[in-house]
Formats: C-alpha cells, structure tokens, sequence
C-alpha cells in the first residue's frame, strides 16, 4: 500500500514541479505577493483632502485650520464660499472632509460660550472619514487643552497610549501575520480544489480508479502532496517576512510549523469536498470563490470578529482562517504561551478532521 | 455591495479554442454576461430590499456601468485564458489575479491615497477601483456625472485593452 501511495504522492507532486507555469504560480508568486500587499495594508489615513467654509474669519476659526494644515496627514486644503460649494466638492470627492464654521463662531468663544463647528463626512468611504474625523477631535481637543492651560487651569484627563507587542506602532508587523495566514490559505486552496476536478475533465480520473489504489488512497495522495506544495510556499512567506520584512517570530517555531500544518489540512479538506463535488475545473473556481470570498471576509482580517452580530461570530469559530489568524499574531508578535496557541489549534484539528471525513465520504459517494 | 463582485470572473477558466475569432469571442462571452447581469440584479436587490441601502443614483446609471464593469471582467477572463497553457494554470490565475487586487486595490477596505505611490498607480490597472467608486455613488450619492464619467472611461479603456490583446494573441496563434 505504501510503495503505491508513494508512486502517486511522487506523480502528484512530478505534475506541479514539471510545469513552469504551475511551478511559479504556486511556489513563487505568493510570496511575492505578500512582499506587495503588505504595503497596501494601512489603517491610517494620510494625504487627505479637506474643504473649508470660514464664515467666521475669526481669531479661533483660524487658530484651528492653521493646526489641521500643520498636520502632515493633511495633503491639500481647499476653501469653499458656501456650504453649498462644499456639498458638491464633498459629491464630487474631490475632497474626503468638510469643516463648517458659522459666522458667530469667534464670538461665541469670546462670550465664553461653547462654540461649535460642523464635520462633513463621506458616508461612501465610511472607514476613512471615521479615521480623519477621529484625527479631527484629537486636534481640537489639544487646542481646547492649550486654551485651558494659558487661561491658568490645569488640563483635565489625558491619555497616553502605548502599543504593546508593536513599540513603534510599526503598520507592517502588525499587518504581515495576519496577510500571512490568509495566502496560505489562498495557496491551500489552489492546489487542492482543482485536483480531482482536473483529473475528472482530463480523464485521467478512470485510470486511477482501475488502478489498485482504493478510494482512499486516492484521497491521501491527492492530500499529501498538497500539504508539501502548500507548506513549502508557506515557508518562503515566512522568510520573506522575517529576513526582507524584519517582522519578528517571538514565539514557538515548531507551534507555528504544527498549527500551520493542521491548518493546511483543514482548508485543503475544504478544496477537496469542493473538487469531489464539482464535474469541471471551471465549476471548481466558482465553488471556491463561493467558499473562500466569505471565509477571508469573515475571518476577522478587514473587519474585527468582535464587531460582528452574535450569529455570525459563532460562525466564525467554524472558520479556519480566523483561527489561524489569531494563531500566527500570537506567536510573531507576542511569545504567547502555548496553551493560548493550543486554544486555537485544537478547533483547526476539529475542522481538519470534519473537513478531511467530509472530503472522503463525498468523494466515495461520487463513485458511487 | 461587496456581493456585486461575486457575480463575476471564474472565467480563466473557459479557455478559447482559436477557430474563429470575433464570432467566437461574442459566442462565448454572451452567456456569462448575462449570467453576470443577472446576478447583479440580484444583488441590486438584496442590498435595496433586506439591506435597506438606498439606491439614490438612476437605475440606468447602474446597470450601464455594471455592463462596463462585465466586460472588464470578461476580457481579463479571455486574456488569462489565451495566456496561459492549460486550464489549472488559468484557473489559479483566476483565484490569484480576481480576488486579492479587487480586496486590496478598490478603497473597499484600505485607503488607497494612504498607500505608497508605486501601489497608488498599480491600482489604476484594477477595474474594481472604478467599480467599487462608481457603486458607492450611484447607490449612497447619486448620479454625480464628473465620478461616474471618470469611472466610465477608465472601465472602457481597460476592456478595450483586455480584449485587444486577446485578439492580438489569438490572431498570432491562427498564423
């Protein structure tokens, strides 16, 4: 059983080595790719566009644009009659942020009275208005302090931030574990739902069927292989990360190499069922894009799980890119204990186990 | 809004055998665009009816910059196809090129003016910049003629090149 097992571990793996094409595509490119979309990855918001209506022309009016075009984060400011001439500049995104001051506004603050000013925001880009206004109340706030300091009272509460596991705050380590976990996952995918897919629409499929190989058999080689094809990409990402990135692995190596191989096994679970139930390499794409779109979205990469409504964070417990996600911050970042990294590997073993049983038995069922 | 994507691509994988040029193309394309259309209609209709997202732009608007967008996404699914050698091949550049640029590159989730430069420009290449942008528009802003015009022109232009490396390839390979 063995010496046929390994023939076909050999053939599969023959296949993706053999063509140059296949060859790039699943060893090479992701790693350059992560290399490229680490730099896409930001959670700050800089050259922004900004509009201002100044009706007020007043001392504290100006006080506060002079501190906003001081901040380096604004890239160009542009002023507006009307509220009206900035609406449109706003529908025309020509600019993100509006500012409106009325034109009692210096006077109110002379007359000690709280004096305000409105905040225009693109409800389109949602995510980068709430960052810049954000930046906004940071600014008026140290402006309301400084005011407060000159008139002799003491600055109420403030807050002095640090950021723990990332002392400078540095965008690309905290964004490379997670664009890690989910190429990975990407590379998982690719080199397994296609597999059996392709050998159906080949033909090949029959051959292997009246060889002595039994079902499962079949099913390990087309695992195994994949496993090697994915775990080895795996590994350049991750020299890559540390040797070109300088991101750190602070904690347990062989944690990471053990959970990353129970995660490889879960998704290629998944890529198999995909393949198992499909008849084409074309109806394998669209099954994976109809699993994996869903599956990176909800995995806690671009939005917090915390944010999500309570049914679907249940549901991302049955996800393993969250899992992995979770798991591959803990051990670059933080040195995490392995009890924590264990909390989050014994669900990737669970999902490993349901996905892998669900491959074989659709698969033995398609036989059928 | 995120769903209209879906609707899309996949079609790396239905390689074009070169026997006839134009016909062909149109042959094929015509059952995925409408499938994709249909699709988005679909969408267009969640978002409006259970998501409660207003639909403030005309519905003209919509549709036309939707085809567009369809056209781009079949173009790049010829282009891998008559690119590549054999279907796996097509089929991962399909996984690989649809996916994580139109994540990455469409102000979707990142903001793109944040990016470095080289980045900024690698994304006018993304025709789901133009259609995320155009969708946030029509859909939360309405039809504001100096974005969507804009997007237009970009979309066209990318499908008109997607296509005619298509045909440039395929004519090489009939010699």
């Amino acid at each position: 059983m063995l010496t046929r097992l390994l023939a076909l571990i050999k053939k599969e793996l023959l296949a993706t080595a053999r063509d140059r094409q296949t060859r790039f595509i699943v060893l090479i490119a992701p790693p350059f790719l992560l290399l490229i979309y680490v730099f896409a990855i930001t959670q700050d918001v800089s050259n922004i566009a900004i509009g201002v209506v100044d009706q007020d022309r007043g001392r504290f009016s100006q006080d506060i644009i002079e501190r906003v075009v001081g901040s380096t984060r604004f890239r160009t400011i542009s002023y507006f009659e009307t509220v009206e001439d900035l609406g449109e500049a706003i529908d025309a995104q020509d600019v993100l942020i509006g500012v409106y001051f009325q034109e009692d506004f210096s006077r109110r603050v002379l007359r000690r009275q709280t004096a305000n000013f409105q905040l225009l925001l693109d409800g389109r880009r949602s995510n980068a208005a709430q960052i810049v206004s954000g930046y906004l109340y940071r600014i008026v706030s140290t402006y309301n302090i400084e005011r407060l300091e000159a008139a002799g009272v003491v600055a109420p509460t403030t807050i002095v931030s640090r950021t723990w596991f990332n002392a400078n705050a540095t965008p690309l380590w905290s964004a490379t574990p997670a664009l890690f976990a989910m190429l990975a996952s990407i590379v998982g995918f690719m080199v397994s739902a296609l597999s059996i897919a392709r050998e159906r629409e080949l033909g090949t499929f029959e051959q292997l069927l009246v060889s002595p190989l039994t079902p499962l058999e079949i099913l390990i080689g087309k695992t195994i292989p994949a496993l090697i094809i994915a775990v080895g990409s795996s590994v350049v990402m991750l020299v890559f990360s540390v040797f070109l990135l300088g991101v750190p692995i602070r904690g347990d190596i062989p944690a990471l190499f053990g959970s990353m191989i129970v995660f490889l096994l879960s998704i290629i679970g998944i890529g198999l069922f995909i393949s198992s139930l499909v008849r084409t390499q074309q109806q394998a794409v669209i099954g994976l894009f109809i699993y994996m779109i869903p599956a990176v979205l909800l995995s806690g990469y671009a939005t917090p799980v915390a944010n999500m409504p309570d049914g679907l964070q249940w549901l991302t417990q049955t996800n393993p890119i969250t899992h992995f996600i979770v798991i591959c911050k803990a051990i670059f970042l933080k040195d995490a204990a392995l009890s924590d990294i264990w909390a989050h590997t014994w669900p990737l073993v669970l999902i490993a186990i349901v996905t892998l049983s669900a491959g074989t038995w659709l698969f033995n069922r398609r036989l059928g | 809004m995120l769903l209209l994507r879906l609707g899309r691509l996949a079609l790396g994988a239905s390689r074009a055998s070169p026997i006839n040029v134009t016909e062909l193309l149109i042959g094929k394309l015509t059952p995925y665009f409408i499938l994709g259309m249909g699709s988005m209609g679909l969408s267009t209709l969640l978002a409006v009816i259970v998501f409660d997202v207003p639909l403030r732009g005309s519905l003209f608007v919509l549709v036309g910059i939707s085809a567009i967008y369809m056209l781009t996404s079949l173009g790049q699914g010829l282009l891998i196809s008559t690119l590549t050698r054999n279907q796996l091949v097509a089929a991962q550049i399909a996984i690989l090129s649809s996916f994580l640029p139109a994540f990455y590159f469409s102000n979707f989730v990142f903001e793109l003016e944040s990016m470095p430069i080289v980045l900024q420009w690698v994304s006018y290449a993304v025709p789901a910049r133009y259609f995320v942008s155009s969708l946030q528009t029509v859909f939360l802003a309405g039809d504001i003629t100096s974005i969507l015009l804009f997007n237009a022109a970009a979309l066209s232009a990318i499908a008109a090149a997607f296509f005619a490396i298509t045909l440039l390839r395929t004519r090489t390979r009939l010699d």
